[in-house]
């Protein structure tokens, strides 16, 4: 999932790569995860405050209007009062999000469970928090049910009862943080240009280059098929490989092992992994021909994703290609990119009830948040007063590889703001690609099944 | 003009706090009390405690019984007139109307006696009854007996005293006599006699008692009332009785401002916050929770803070508080000897008086005094005794300790233990560091002892400890007081008294003979198990409440007890009149004459049968658990009465009763054996000879050699049902479960997979398989779970054994976890004998910082290491957090041969026989020497060099070598020219151990933000029970490494 390369797009392609801000700063290891909290909501308080002035101050005539609206500076100093609007962290207590604190104590003569899959339950608490301490959240009054997971930097407004419980009556988020504006998008219309996205290759230590892969590489180079289909073709400026390029699968199998693995609990011993690593290095070489195929023909940037050889600490760094696939990489039309948080969005849908893919994205652009369950449920690198997932910018197209099927929708703010959100499938069982076309930012997709 | 103003807001938020603080007040205090009548209106209250109160003003003795109604009111009830008294045998020949020249010849003995004025009376009254000893059978005549009366309970034991020394009676001579009942504390007396039991419901009928107005109150109860003991109406705890009032219960606890390295002490450190919660019965949250905090404290969401700029304003604070809220029942963690010693002396320390009021009497100070309690049953253990006078207290360390054997007890264990949830632990000296900051640290302290104020609250409710003493109380007659702060035995003698009463018996007062303690007999039998797995099933006959079976089975009691002598002088037949036991004890016959204890046990067993049956009925959650609570008090109770008779420092020793008991138990054991490998054979039908491959006390374990489950339940039944037959009522065989596969190792020593039902196990069961032993680390613990389940759940013994092999080969190679190798000990006293690791290594860390080292009564966490060469084994001992900090090497051939060995050839035995050894010498044996030491010695001046990550070659330093490597070798830093080929594959296996410890990190350090409940401040808990503490700073470490190695594959492309 990303956005952020800005593209001028002309009949050269013209590619500034901006995926600075989603390196990942790691000092050491010795500190821990509250920095990334503080920073977080420090960023992000002050947006609220303001957003709160102005959706419920009485003196502007809102839908809410409260009489005597207070906002709390600190969660801590609340008391049981009405009308109060408070800002935090959300903190979401599950009994069914994994622990592994539970995984080590539990005694082996216990039946082993598998990792869990979905940690939503009726119980879930909600809780809001600061530097100061948290209140525990009654969300029955409210209508809808906003997407709500641990860390997001939110809103509330409501009355506090005796037993310091916080009954929410009305929710903010951020909202959309501010957009640029689109360059040179009104020259050259009578030729649309395209950026096609491929997301989930899953290569792996039995195939090859699958005849699906085959057929796009051949499309791509304007042999397959009709003249539109080679016209549609050369309007692709660039391809995005988005994540899960290789699938070795070694542990979903086995539940207790995929288990120990998702605790970080495995066992390492030579003996145990050489078999994996001997699948992952014959998967590269076949990937690294592929690529050589694509890059001959366009530029081709290549994301990480949760299956591919790279640390599991969100964000995640650049496949790199300098050992694993060095033959594309001698093009310089290659290029490995890092990827901010491409799974961050399938994370979120575990803590929540039923939300669809398309519902938590959205939520987290106007949470200004890309990964809001990082570091919580989702590994993330440490950080004494860094946080690499918060929007200061919004995108104009949000994409989600490694998905079930296609969608796409637009969401607008009420500034008019528009972000094209792009549900990306596994092209192995779809054999879906996606083009998005770079001037109106609507897509269509092209499927290369057999 | 600008002071002036300044003083006006102070003044003003003075008067703000003050508006709010009688604001709290109010919400604190119980509610009001409905206007009533006296004279048209009975109160009825449940009693939690009662005190004695002697007026030495008045020289009279009253009791005061403390309690709450039904609709939460606190109610004190003095009650009047009731004299103590003890009973001795009338001389024979004693004419009645001398009566009172005796009492006026005890009167001129004790003239003056405990402080008496010298002008009354000691003993005031004597009156004659016909009664009978309850001690051994002599024909069933009653004689006359004197009830002597005295004016206060201490003269009981003086006037006692002049009659087994004997003195001159008028018209009779020199007399001397036992007494009987003389013995018994004046509070259980009264009790006994007003058939009240503890924490039942009394009742004072309108127009009998008299309500003190507020002038005349002793206490600070909203009821204070007076009454005749005669009037006093009990209710038996049955029916509509059986409820339990509103009673209100604080949990507190006290958080002190320690000096490093120094355990807090009062005469030096100070009461920085002390937490309250206080709940209702009934209820399952807490409905008060105040925070009381030593300057300025930011406020906590859902709490009252009430910050106190002295410490003297802090603990009167405390008091108003407990006088306001006035709970009947206070609970908390070791309160009985750390929190409320401390309360009171740091009050006096401080001399503030008001401070020291925390009871329910106005003119009481509570005062901490030290007390011993000894029992067979718990041992020896000293403790500080704190009157509450009013207000019953449970401190559930003692409760704990009492009832559970854990590994340790500290809360951090036992909340783990009971609650499923590791507590977070500040060390003391972040918390004096949290103190000394700001309004905001000290805010984070005040909801960490919020929260340890709150667990003792869940612990009870968790263990239903309060339902289940109120049952307990009930059941046995004693005061709630008594349980936690006497032993078995006073439950006992209160059920002897009860019955013994309505049947005319009085109870002789024994002398407790110092010393004779050592008096044996022979106890339960074991059947000399044959060792082995089985996997076949194994089904279980268990007799049913054994010992009180026998008991009545038999009629043995103090009653029936009958002598050689009396047999031949009162012409008993044998068999008929009496019967001998195995002992050769002679016992009367039930008809003859039904024993007290047999019919105490009866009403106990029946009394349990009804409460079980009630609560089959019971839809409601609250009184199941009440019925629950009661039934497993009879149980208990039922089991102690053959303790009782075996005490022989008790109160009423009978070995002949006890060792009758095992006696019988053993015969009836091996009579069933007999029974079932008679029955049970091919010869008879059986398609098996059945075999009793063990039994211990009360149960045998039966190979029927089927290897068919149903049919060894099956005949499991049948074979209950037959061999109950053969036995006495109310004793009776019952199947109750078979092990399926079953590893007997030796005695009391056993796991087998337990079945009641044929569909699914129940669970995996073991007996005194050191699993839980402290002092092993988690490492044995893991491995015995697992073989065990290997072999008894997935019944793959050639798994166990691979898998011990692994592990042991894991260990020798390094590759276990540090936190699963760590050993804990106690540290205490008494250790000086000898260098111990644990006592050396907390002095050696004493000398790095001894803030943080460990302190008398913690336990010592300690791993290993291989130390120098030829160094002591308690100078291999090392603080696993310096091991990991300075990467020393763990001494994995001491787990191997102290730590694995001895549970391994125990569970594996039986399976492998002399093979066993094989488990610890072989192929997976092989030691792999991984790496250097890092630190110490030489290795200080050593350059270190990077080697290949692919064959561990130094690699040349990449610096210096920069133009002589002129190679194609991007990755000079990570591998070596000749590995470079093999660079994805030396990159992949790097990535998967870089990611498992990147998971494993994020994994534990999120799961402690949780636990703490807070996301933007840091981790500090330092609580190292629990287990992934020292993994954290592993995982620290492990990650800090990886991470340079990982840096190694960058190159500036």
């Amino acid at each position: 999932m990303v956005s952020i390369a800005t593209l001028r797009s002309r009949k050269e392609v013209d590619l500034e790569i901006s995926f600075k801000k989603f390196e990942p700063s790691l000092e050491t290891f010795v500190q821990q995860y509250s920095g990334i909290y503080r920073k977080r909501l420090q960023t992000l308080w002050p947006v609220l405050l303001s957003k709160i002035e102005q959706k419920w101050n009485p003196n502007i005539g809102t839908a809410l209007q409260p009489q005597n609206l207070t906002i709390l500076s600190k969660i801590g100093d609340v008391s049981e009062k009405n009308d109060l609007a408070i800002i935090g962290t959300l903190s979401l207590s599950q009994k069914g999000k994994p622990s592994i604190l539970e995984e080590i104590s539990k005694s082996l003569w216990e039946k082993e469970s598998s990792f869990p899959k979905n940690f939503w339950s009726e119980n879930d608490e909600l809780w809001l928090e600061d530097e100061s301490g948290r209140i525990l959240l009654e969300l029955s009054n409210m209508k809808t049910a906003p997407v709500l997971v641990n860390g997001m930097v939110v809103a509330f407004y409501g009355d506090v009862l005796s037993n310091g419980t916080f009954v929410v009556k009305e929710f903010l988020d951020p909202g959309l943080a501010k957009q640029k504006e689109v360059q040179n998008h009104s020259i050259d219309q009578e030729s649309d240009k395209y950026i096609a996205i491929i997301s989930g290759l899953g290569l792996n230590q039995t195939e090859s280059i699958t005849k699906p892969m085959q057929m796009f590489a051949e499309f791509l180079s304007g042999v397959l098929g009709s003249d539109t289909a080679s016209s549609l073709a050369s309007s692709i400026s660039c391809l995005v490989v988005a994540g899960n390029s290789i699938d070795i699968n070694d542990t979903s199998s086995d539940f207790v092992l995929e288990k120990a693995k998702q605790y970080g609990l495995a066992n390492t011993n030579d003996s145990v992994i050489s078999s994996v690593i001997n699948d992952e290095k014959d998967a590269f070489n076949n990937l690294d021909n592929y690529f050589v195929e694509l890059a001959k023909l366009l530029p081709v940037l290549v994301m990480p994703g949760d299956l591919d050889p790279v640390s599991v600490l969100m964000p995640q760094k650049k496949i790199p290609a300098n050992i694993l696939l060095p033959n594309s990489l001698k093009y310089s039309s290659f290029y490995p990119l890092t990827n901010p948080s491409w799974f961050s969005i399938d994370e979120i849908k575990k803590s929540t009830k039923n939300k669809s893919a398309l519902e938590v994205s959205i939520s987290t652009l106007t949470g200004r948040h890309i990964c809001p369950t990082s570091p919580d449920t989702l590994p993330c690198y440490p950080s004494l007063n860094h946080d690499p997932f918060i929007l200061y910018e919004a995108p104009h197209v949000y994409f989600i590889g490694n998905q079930e099927s296609f969608d796409i929708t637009t969401y607008t703010d009420e500034n008019g703001c528009k972000v094209t959100i792009v549900l990306v499938p596994k092209f192995k069982t779809t054999g879906d690609v996606v083009l998005i076309n770079t001037s109106n930012f609507e897509a269509k997709i092209i499927n290369f099944e057999l | 003009m600008e002071k002036e103003s300044r003083f006006q807001k102070e003044l003003a938020e003075l008067h703000k706090a003050e508006k709010l603080e009688n604001a709290n007040k109010i919400s604190w205090e119980r509610p009001k009390v409905p206007e009533f009548d006296p004279d048209m209106e009975n109160i009825a209250f449940q009693q939690m405690e009662i005190i004695d109160n002697y007026n030495s003003l008045k020289q009279e003795i009253s009791l005061q019984l403390f309690g709450a109604t039904e609709n939460g009111n606190s109610v004190m009830c003095e009650v009047y007139n009731f004299q103590p008294y003890f009973y001795v045998p009338a001389p024979t020949g004693f004419d009645p109307n001398n009566l009172e020249r005796v009492r006026s010849f005890l009167n001129s003995q004790l003239s003056g006696d405990n402080g008496l004025n010298k002008v009354l009376d000691t003993v005031t009254k004597i009156e004659t009854y016909n009664k009978e000893s309850l001690y051994g059978y002599t024909g069933g005549n009653k004689i006359p007996f004197w009830k002597i009366y005295t004016r206060i309970p201490k003269s009981i034991s003086s006037t006692r005293r002049l009659f087994e020394r004997g003195f001159e009676l008028p018209t009779i001579g020199h007399y001397a006599a036992q007494t009987f009942e003389s013995n018994l504390e004046y509070v259980v007396r009264f009790l006994v006699d007003c058939k009240i039991v503890g924490s039942g419901w009394v009742e004072l009928k309108a127009g009998k008692y008299k309500v003190r107005d507020e002038s005349a109150k002793k206490s600070h109860c909203q009821i204070e009332v007076e009454i005749d003991w005669k009037d006093l109406i009990s209710h038996e705890p049955i029916k509509e009785w059986s409820k339990i009032a509103p009673l209100r219960i604080i949990s507190f606890d006290i958080e002190c401002a320690g000096r490093k390295g120094i355990f807090p002490e009062p005469q030096h450190d100070r009461v920085i916050q002390i937490a309250c919660m206080v709940t209702a019965q009934g209820q399952n949250k807490p409905f008060i929770r105040v925070l009381f905090a030593l300057d300025e404290c930011a406020p906590i969401v859902g709490s009252q803070v009430i910050s106190c700029s002295t410490e003297e304003i802090l603990l009167t604070k405390f008091a108003e508080f407990m006088k306001t809220v006035d709970p009947d029942v206070v609970i908390g963690y070791n309160t009985g000897n750390f929190d409320l010693p401390y309360i009171l002396d740091r009050a006096d320390h401080l001399k503030i008086n008001a401070a020291t009021f925390l009871g329910r009497l106005k003119s009481t100070r509570s005062i901490v005094k030290d007390a011993r309690f000894s029992s067979k049953a718990v041992g020896t253990r000293d403790r500080k005794d704190i009157n509450l006078d009013g207000r019953v207290q449970l401190d559930l360390l003692q409760a704990i300790l009492r009832d559970y054997k854990l590994r340790s007890y500290t809360l951090n264990f036992v909340s783990a233990h009971f609650l499923g949830e590791q507590k977070e632990d500040v060390p003391h000296t972040i918390i004096t560091d949290l103190q000394n900051g700001n309004s905001e640290t000290r805010r984070r302290l005040g909801v960490y002892c919020l929260k340890d104020a709150y667990l003792p609250q869940r612990l009870m409710d968790k263990l239903m400890l309060l339902v289940n003493y109120i049952e307990m109380a009930r059941v046995t007659g004693i005061p709630f007081n008594y349980l936690l702060t006497r032993g078995q035995q006073i439950r006992v003698i209160s059920l002897l008294y009860r019955s013994a009463k309505d049947q005319d018996y009085v109870i002789p007062a024994m002398d407790v003979e110092r010393g004779s303690g050592t008096d044996q007999y022979e106890g339960a039998i074991v059947i000399e198990p044959m060792r082995g797995y089985y996997d076949v099933p194994i089904a279980t006959l268990d007799f049913a409440s054994l010992y009180p079976s026998i008991m009545i089975a038999h009629n043995l009691c103090y009653t029936t007890l009958v002598s050689k002598i009396a047999i031949d002088r009162l012409n008993l037949v044998e068999n008929q009149d009496f019967k001998a036991t195995p002992t050769n004890d002679y016992f009367i016959t039930s008809n003859k004459r039904k024993g007290l204890l047999p019919y105490i046990l009866e009403m106990l067993l029946s009394a349990r049968k009804m409460a079980k049956k009630d609560m089959a009925n019971e839809t409601d959650s609250f009184k199941v658990q009440v019925l629950n609570g009661r039934q497993l008090a009879l149980k208990i109770v039922a089991n102690s009465v053959y303790g009782f008779t075996g005490a022989t420092i008790g109160r009423l020793p009978c070995l002949q009763i006890s060792s009758s008991v095992t006696a019988f138990g053993r015969m009836m054991i091996e009579f069933t054996k007999r029974q079932v490998e008679e029955n049970f054979t091919k010869a008879n039908g059986y398609e098996h000879d059945a075999i009793v491959i063990y039994g211990d006390t009360d149960s045998v374990m039966v190979k029927f050699g089927t290897p068919d489950l149903a049919e060894s339940m099956r005949i499991g039944k049948v074979a209950a049902d037959l061999i109950t037959t053969k036995f006495i009522s109310p004793i009776k065989l019952e199947f109750e479960k078979v092990y399926f596969p079953y590893l007997l190792i030796n005695k009391k020593r056993y796991a087998g997979l337990y079945w009641t039902k044929t569909s699914t196990w129940d669970k995996l069961d073991s007996k005194g398989i050191e699993t839980v032993r402290r002092d092993n680390c988690q490492l044995v613990q893991m491995l015995v779970e697992k073989s065990l389940r290997l072999m008894l759940v997935d019944r793959n013994v050639t798994a166990a054994v691979d898998f011990a092999k692994q592990c042991i080969s894991d260990l020798l190679q390094n590759k276990v976890d540090l936190s699963q190798l760590i050993i804990t000990k106690q540290l205490s006293k008494t250790d000086y004998a000898g260098k111990q690791a644990h006592v050396e290594l907390a002095e050696r860390m004493r000398k790095r910082d001894a803030g943080s080292a460990p302190q008398l009564g913690d336990r010592v966490a300690y791993v290993i290491t291989k130390g120098s060469k030829g160094a002591l084994a308690y100078e291999k001992a090392e603080d696993p957090i310096y091991v990991l900090d300075h990467g020393l090497q763990i001494d994995s051939k001491y787990y191997l041969e102290n730590q694995l060995v001895k549970p391994l050839t125990r569970i594996f035995e039986p399976i492998l026989g002399d093979k066993v050894s094989s488990l610890f010498n072989g192929e997976h044996t092989r030691i792999i020497h991984l790496s250097t030491p890092t630190s110490g010695g030489l290795m200080k001046f050593a350059v270190k060099s990077e080697t290949c990550l692919g064959c561990r070659i130094p690699l040349s330093n990449s610096k210096k070598s920069n133009i002589k490597a002129s190679s194609n070798n991007d990755f000079s830093r990570a591998v070596c020219e000749y590995c470079l080929p093999k660079l994805p594959e030396i990159y992949l296996k790097n990535l998967i151990i870089s990611n498992n410890f990147q998971r494993k990190y994020a994994r534990l350090w999120t799961e402690c933000q949780r636990c703490q409940s807070i996301m933007h401040e840091n981790v500090l808990c330092a609580n190292s029970d629990c287990p992934i503490f020292y993994m954290r700073t592993k995982a620290q470490h492990d990650n800090d490494k990886h991470k340079k190695i990982m840096e190694r594959f960058e190159t500036s492309w």
